[in-house]
């Protein structure tokens, strides 16, 4: 017996285009649930991640991502033992499901890091010491908190600085600090289809007004970090 | 230029896969895998743990890239 293998939540009456095939080359499938559609294929086992089925995924999901619909996107992995039990789970977060197609509604994701042109000079250890006093440990690990927070304020300030320039383009915002030293901050932006253009150039005018910042900007995505 | 054109794209595939990979609904409250903050890149079947660090070091962040 075969699996359900999820892609996406989708707005009711939005179906996948004929010939659609998904990972494995399974046909896309639609469950109905009256106010919103479920995409999934018939998979025999669990699928592992490739460079090939995460693109196969993505490109099911932008199948959904239409002028005049917006879908949630699923996290790569959400295999059902059966399409049954996949249609029993999504009937009882229907209420969730709903709202995450309203929150999402009409508008698209884009991608912004950041880093800065000149780095910082690192102010803490890559590593803390491995044979060393005790006290000697707890004060490299303090050190490198103390770094931790420091980064993470310089990004929310970073971060602050684009919102002002950017302005209600952005209709909801996620923050994630950078892990390397280069990078600073990365945000994910959602933002409504009809304020794409509006939204490249607020970007722009972030470049020229930051030269000391260099932005990398990716999208329109399916809004997989507006998903729950 | 085609170095160029090659670090974009391999920047979308390490947006793509950290999004498909760690963003998105989770309904079986099962994930393949989660690296909070870490960018994730597959090479075949082999997972490769890289960052933007490592595009810098390789060189050539892209001027301004879109």
């Amino acid at each position: 017996m075969s699996g359900a293998y999820l892609y996406c939540i989708a707005p009711a009456g939005v179906v996948p285009p004929s010939g659609l095939a998904g990972l494995e080359d399974a046909p896309v499938r639609v469950a109905s649930f009256g106010t919103f559609t479920a995409w999934y294929s018939e998979l025999d086992a669990r699928p592992e991640p490739s460079i090939e089925r995460i693109r196969r995924h993505n490109q099911v999901v932008e199948a959904a991502l239409t002028e005049e619909a917006t879908p949630v996107p699923a996290r790569f992995g959400q295999w059902f033992t059966a399409p049954a039990a996949l249609e029993e789970k999504l009937r009882e977060g229907a209420a969730v499901h709903e709202e995450s197609l309203r929150r999402v509604a009409g508008a698209v994701e884009f991608g912004l890091r950041v880093a800065e042109v000149e780095a910082p000079p690192a102010s803490a250890p890559a590593a803390v010491p491995e044979a060393t006093t005790g006290r000697a440990y707890l004060e490299a690990l303090a050190v490198r908190a103390a770094a931790g927070r420091s980064r993470d304020a310089r990004g929310r300030e970073i971060a602050a600085r684009i919102a002002s320039v950017l302005g209600p383009v952005v209709r909801q915002e996620r923050i994630e600090s950078a892990q390397s030293r280069h990078e600073v901050v990365r945000l994910a932006h959602l933002v409504a289809r009809r304020d794409v253009e509006s939204y490249r150039a607020g970007v722009a005018a972030a470049r020229r007004r930051h030269p000391e910042l260099r932005f990398l900007l990716s999208g329109p995505w399916p809004p997989y970090s507006f998903a729950a | 230029m085609p170095d160029e054109l090659t670090l974009q794209d391999e920047l979308t595939l390490v947006e793509l896969v950290n999004r498909v990979l760690d963003r998105g609904v989770v309904i079986t409250g099962e994930v393949t895998i989660s690296v909070a903050g870490v960018d994730l890149v597959f090479l075949g079947l082999d997972l490769l743990l890289t960052s933007v660090e490592t595009a810098v070091q390789r060189k050539q962040l892209p001027p301004q890239t879109e």
